[in-house]
């Protein structure tokens, strides 16, 4: 008799408990994310960066190596660079057990010196899946990158809204004219509709991985829990980082989409188990153990995830910084945002946001490709460091400029020009010497 | 008075059809019809917010759409038995469920003409989400959304004397308390989970 009174909640119970069940059966605790055998580097996804003169690795098992159709000497592995290389993207070719095999663009020869350079972390782009004004935004974005001429771009995750295919094209379409290097790793957006990240590698390739520029590592990870906006790492992911991080260099940077550490929880302030001693953060399984390696190495940690948050934060040895996002937020109308470093004598010496809007370099040829004005109007408030990058007549070579100082030239007639921009407008001209 | 004008709660004197709900209680088919609705709404919004279909976000949100009419009513009730109020359980429950199912009809229709349009007609075109939360487009909604709340006030207000038999004083600290410690269980939900 009493059962029957519970009759009219029936219907609101199973509802609830289908929802829950359904929320359960679609929760990917730790995606497929793939991590690299030292073999596989370097590859089109994880390219080695490399000036001439400098050295990179590949697998001992290596018999015979060919960068672009040039073979070069293979001493156990480490593999220099000739001085008379072009800066560009070079195929590498690799002999192991008597069968050749090519990987497209593996190797970058970088006219930028590994004791002076600049990189740029760029995070939460969230392309859209229509096309126009929206993409067309985050592409000037890119081409703004491009043109500060940073040694390579780091792109922390969230480059697409939902993972789907349509924005995995346009976001090739919107790093397509970037120079150097793109390393990039997965976001929790990416698990929208992709819980393993397959599509996602089938675009963009692994999402651990490493790669060193001179003494520094930079090492890529995923701690995503499908599809939810909280990380994690199990205990596989942990070793692999401990393992990746403690390699030798004087530098270490862990890439990592969602905050480990940070000074405030932004609108996750209130939820009470982010809360960890006088900080926040969004890991849950393995917080303690990352922290300690990442306290251990001295390690500097990228993250996006929060996007109008921008935040730099010592926690004991570590360094954590947030960098707000390359998609426009309510909190962030302006326009996009992303963090330029600068790394001198293996030592960080500049680390600030730069606001697309108040940035803008111009370049203008003469007819002939002879000569080149670059325009550069600074209304970020600081000085930029930028590597400017030039092609003019060959015929004319050499070349000089008024401003700044020529750190590299072609016999193509591709130029780079270190400069410093200050703040205001500022004019740096290429003419021919003669 | 049929079954179905319950439903329309939004186009007539709502104490009509709580009357009908006191002497007529029957949340088991209602939920069932609310239910429905739901889902189809959700899955509409998902299309039009996403432009894509995800499971896990249609019951995510599936969820907090139940959770926060069904948390505070829950909490409420418990709280007004508490203090000695002697109603019906299930005519409660169903009368603030209808109370909050055509709210939710109003803002999903005014969420309908706003996704057709970022979609379909607008410059550049948007899905719905990526229009209101990144290029600050959640004005109209917005309005809808006080205009909804103040309809639910004046839903909960009649209930509680109709139904309960409450004072306005006694519906208007329970509901307070009630709607408090149901957002914050949502808000662990939606931003400690999810």
């Amino acid at each position: 008799m009493k059962l029957i009174r519970l009759k009219p909640y029936i219907p609101s119970t199973i509802f609830i408990f289908v929802l829950i069940a359904v929320m359960g059966m679609t929760y990917v605790p730790y995606p497929n994310i793939i991590r690299l055998s030292e073999s596989d580097y370097p590859n089109e996804y994880v390219p080695s960066i490399v000036a001439p003169g400098e050295y990179f690795k590949i697998s001992t098992s290596v018999e015979k190596v060919w960068v672009g159709f040039q073979e070069l000497k293979n001493e156990q592995g480490t593999i220099k660079i000739p001085e008379d290389f072009s800066s560009g993207w070079y195929n590498l070719t690799l002999q192991i057990n008597g069968i050749n095999t090519t990987r497209n663009n593996s190797i970058y020869v970088t006219p930028i010196s590994v004791d002076d350079f600049t990189f740029i972390q760029v995070t939460d782009v969230h392309t859209p899946c229509y096309g126009g004004a929206d993409v067309q935004e985050r592409k000037n974005v890119f081409n703004l990158v491009n043109d500060i001429g940073p040694a390579f771009v780091v792109d922390t995750g969230d480059m697409t809204d939902y993972g789907l295919e349509k924005q995995y094209v346009y976001y090739g379409w919107i790093i397509s004219d970037l120079e150097m290097p793109l390393y990039t790793i997965p976001g929790n957006m990416e698990t929208y509709s992709d819980p393993n990240l397959e599509r996602y590698a089938r675009h963009l390739g692994p999402g651990n991985y490493y790669f060193y520029f001179g003494r520094i590592l930079f090492v890529a990870s995923v701690a995503l829990h499908s599809p939810r906006s909280w990380g994690g790492f199990d205990g596989t992911q942990i070793k692999w980082i401990n393992d990746t991080l403690s390699k030798e260099a004087d530098l270490k940077f862990l890439l990592h989409h969602i905050p480990i550490v940070a000074e405030q929880g932004r609108d996750y302030n209130y939820v009470p188990w982010g809360w960890k001693e006088g900080h926040f953060s969004q890991i849950e399984e393995g917080y303690e153990e990352i922290v300690k390696i990442l306290t251990k190495e001295k390690a500097y940690v990228l993250s996006g995830h929060w996007h109008g948050y921008s935040n730099k934060f010592q926690y004991e040895a570590a360094t954590f910084y947030n960098t707000p996002s390359v998609t426009r937020m309510s909190e962030v109308k302006e326009g996009p945002r992303f963090r330029l470093f600068q790394i001198q004598n293996n030592t960080l010496t500049y680390d600030k946001v730069i606001k697309s809007e108040k940035l803008h370099i111009t370049h203008q040829y003469t007819t002939n490709n002879t000569q080149v004005k670059i325009i550069i109007r600074n209304e970020e408030g600081f000085y930029v460091p930028l590597y400017l990058h030039v092609k003019l007549s060959p015929l004319k070579l050499p070349y000089s400029t008024n401003q700044g100082e020529i750190i590299k030239y072609s016999s193509s007639g591709d130029i780079w020009v270190k400069y410093n921009a200050p703040i205001g407008e500022s004019e740096i001209e290429v003419v021919p010497i003669i | 008075m049929s079954y179905k004008k319950r439903f329309e709660t939004l186009f007539h004197r709502p104490s009509e059809s709580f009357q009908e709900i006191i002497k007529y209680p029957c949340f088991f088919k209602t939920s069932l019809v609310i239910f429905i609705c739901g889902l189809v709404y959700t899955t509409i919004a998902e299309l039009g917010l996403f432009n894509s279909l995800m499971p896990h976000f249609i019951a995510a949100y599936s969820l907090m759409f139940t959770i926060i009419w069904f948390l505070p009513t829950v909490i409420s009730m418990i709280i007004f038995k508490i203090i000695g109020k002697k109603f019906n359980t299930e005519s409660y429950i169903e009368a603030n469920a209808l109370s909050i199912f055509s709210v939710i009809t109003l803002g999903f229709i005014f969420l309908s003409i706003f996704m057709i349009y970022s979609n379909i007609f607008a410059d550049p075109k948007r899905t719905a989400y990526f229009a209101m939360v990144y290029y600050n487009q959640w004005y109209p909604l917005a309005i809808v959304g006080v205009i909804g709340a103040i309809l639910i006030l004046h839903r909960i207000i009649i209930i509680g004397r109709i139904i309960v038999k409450a004072k306005l004083y006694q519906i208007i600290i329970i509901w307070i308390v009630a709607a408090l410690i149901s957002m914050y269980i949502a808000y662990l939900i939606f931003r400690g989970w999810l």
